[in-house]
């Protein structure tokens, strides 16, 4: 019988970040990097210009955080049409094949599912992917730039929920983060607050997907803005977070070095291997 | 046990009931009832192998094999460097020809208002209009022609009690490239809605099961599922869908292991020359058309059997298309 105290979850961190567009949650990767992590991004916002930015100036991290971010873009190519710039429908596809092989067009990092506790998956954004999934769909029915179909949204939510399940299985050994922006649903007249999916039916399943689900959220504006990671509801707070460890770890932590701190503190108290016996010296 | 002579090459030459080469329709028969799948294709008598099926023409079995001969024709004009509308008629002209009956010199008559010679007609050319910039390309094989109507057969390394192995064999619509991905599309057609709740009851479902593990295992498709090629044939209009039909790798291997379960049952129904009825599936999928056979006497069955329905052989390993 497996020792519940071996737990995966003990040294893999699965999480969903959650923020408003230009929240922060791109630059709260950089202090995974700087504490060891090989953090690897599918980046479908094409939004990291911000990461780059923050390690030329300044900055909380060590000096060689760089050479543990490898990242690959992927964009709808866009092709005009009849008037109308059409996408080219290759998100999707690009992203799924990355899993087996994430090239970041420079080195081959191979399949995500021989990655190590030390390999970080990002998907930046689950919001962009969604959108990808959808044009995949429209055109696979030859209906690329049209109105989708229910049924269009119907197969996103499905390939996108295969694909949440795909990293969420004990499978995949390495940490993954997805990052969503927020999507606010009517429900009973009630406005609800969801990590962002493809159309209405799947942000309210997002969580189900992660044991740990976090938020960056921006207070003040100009010199004074300030960036806080949360961990656990509080007023004011539109979407519902969890996280794995409520005893461990704190209620909020700052955006610039909140996920390494996050991560170290859901490592408590996880056994280190023991020390082998040192044999005594002879006389 | 004496050879026997046997017409159909899907079956054993030491064992004459039992089947060795399994395609998705003799596998689903097995599933349903072993009974219907003997009746339908596993019966022998004075040295050969055949099956029974009602006299009465299924209209739909005709609409679609006739629809997927128009697109498979078109298919081939396309690959042979016909332009899009010499392709086009000339599938045109196929179905017309195909549904004309020159010994009677009138056309095909169906009694469906949904599926007849018309609508079939209008289907072939809104499909191809719909789909005129198709983004998904027709893969095209070594040999110059087009993967479409593809057969496959596959060993199982899995012995019979004769010694012979299974095989598991069948056609695969269409191969095709979608965003540098090789995909498995499957052509359906039917009345209703194509809707949601239409391509739920395909998952799970023995046919796409085998050809998702086939398209695997087989041509190398690596994608997990397949796309439903879905048309609405309805009165006064042709609607097209296509959705895609997820399997796993799990998936699959489950499949595959109770795939394995029901030829071996098959195995040893054959060696009892036996093959008991499922009487919980009579009144589903529309009604077993074994029905009135089984209700009867086992005295009698043979006689009703002779009188009511036809003879036919099922040989999955006779090819219908390219390989």
């Amino acid at each position: 019988m497996p020792n519940i105290l071996d737990h995966p979850s003990s040294t893999i961190t699965k999480l969903g970040l959650v923020a408003d567009s230009g929240g922060g949650k791109s630059g709260s990767l950089l202090s995974l990097a700087s504490e060891g992590y090989n953090v690897r991004i599918i980046d479908c916002d094409n939004g990291l210009d911000c990461v780059a930015e923050i390690l030329r100036g300044p900055n909380p991290y060590k000096p060689d955080t760089y050479t543990r971010i490898a990242y690959k873009t992927i964009t709808e190519r866009r092709t005009p049409r009849n008037g109308k710039l059409l996408p080219g429908a290759n998100v999707w596809t690009d992203v799924s094949n990355m899993l087996d092989n994430f090239d970041d067009g420079k080195v081959k990092y191979g399949s995500i599912y021989r990655w190590t506790s030390q390999e970080i998956l990002v998907v930046d954004s689950f919001s962009f992917l969604a959108k990808g999934a959808l044009n995949w769909i429209l055109s696979m029915n030859g209906r690329l730039g049209q109105q989708p179909h229910q049924s269009d949204y119907f197969f996103a939510q499905g390939i996108l929920e295969d694909f949440l399940a795909a990293l969420f299985s004990d499978h995949v050994k390495c940490n993954v983060i997805v990052m969503f922006h927020i999507q606010t649903i009517r429900k009973d007249g009630i406005d609800h607050a969801y990590p962002e999916g493809c159309g209405s039916a799947l942000s309210p399943k997002i969580g189900r997907y992660f044991n740990n689900i976090l938020m960056v959220r921006s207070t003040g504006s100009g010199n004074t803005a300030k960036r806080t990671l949360h961990t656990k509801n509080c007023p004011g707070l539109s979407v519902e977070l969890k996280n794995s460890s409520p005893l461990t770890v704190k209620d909020s932590y700052p955006q610039d070095t909140g996920l390494a701190q996050y991560f170290a503190d859901l490592r408590k108290g996880v056994p280190k291997a023991p020390v082998p016996p040192v044999a005594e010296a002879r006389a | 046990m004496t050879e026997a002579l046997v017409a159909n090459q899907s079956f054993s030459r030491k064992l004459p009931s039992l089947q060795l080469a399994w395609d998705s329709t003799s596998l689903g028969l097995l599933k349903t009832c072993a009974r219907k799948y003997q009746l339908s294709m596993a019966m022998f008598e004075e040295g050969q192998i055949f099956g029974y099926s009602t006299r009465a023409e299924s209209v739909h079995l005709t609409f679609g094999i006739l629809y997927h001969g128009a697109l498979e024709h078109f298919d081939h004009e396309k690959c042979r460097g016909q332009s899009y509308d010499e392709a086009l008629k000339s599938a045109v002209l196929w179905t017309a020809k195909m549904t004309w009956n020159s010994e009677l010199k009138r056309p095909w008559i169906s009694d469906n208002a949904n599926k007849n010679r018309f609508t079939l007609i209008r289907s072939i050319v809104w499909y191809c209009e719909q789909f005129r910039d198709d983004p998904a390309k027709t893969i095209v094989l070594a040999n110059g022609k087009p993967a479409v109507e593809l057969s496959f057969k596959m060993g199982t390394q899995i012995s019979a009690s004769t010694g012979e192995e299974f095989v598991v064999c069948g056609h695969l619509d269409r191969l095709a490239g979608l965003n540098n991905q090789t995909l498995i599309f499957d052509r359906k057609t039917t009345q209703s809605t194509i809707s949601q709740e239409y391509f739920k009851k395909f998952t799970p479902h023995n046919q796409f099961s085998l050809y998702s593990f086939a398209g695997k295992v087989v041509y190398g498709v690596a994608l997990s599922g397949l796309i439903v090629d879905a048309a609405q044939i309805a009165v006064t209009f042709s609607r097209f869908e296509r959705g895609f039909v997820p399997r796993g790798d799990d998936q699959l291997e489950e499949w595959w292991k109770d795939t394995v379960y029901h030829i071996s049952q098959a195995d040893r129904f054959a060696q009892i020359n036996y093959w008991p009825m499922n009487d919980e599936s009579c009144d589903k999928y529309g009604g077993c058309p074994f029905r009135d056979i089984c209700s009867r006497s086992p005295k009698v069955r043979n006689q009703w059997l002779s009188a009511t329905m036809i003879r036919r052989v099922w040989d999955p390993l006779k090819n219908r298309g390219d390989i």
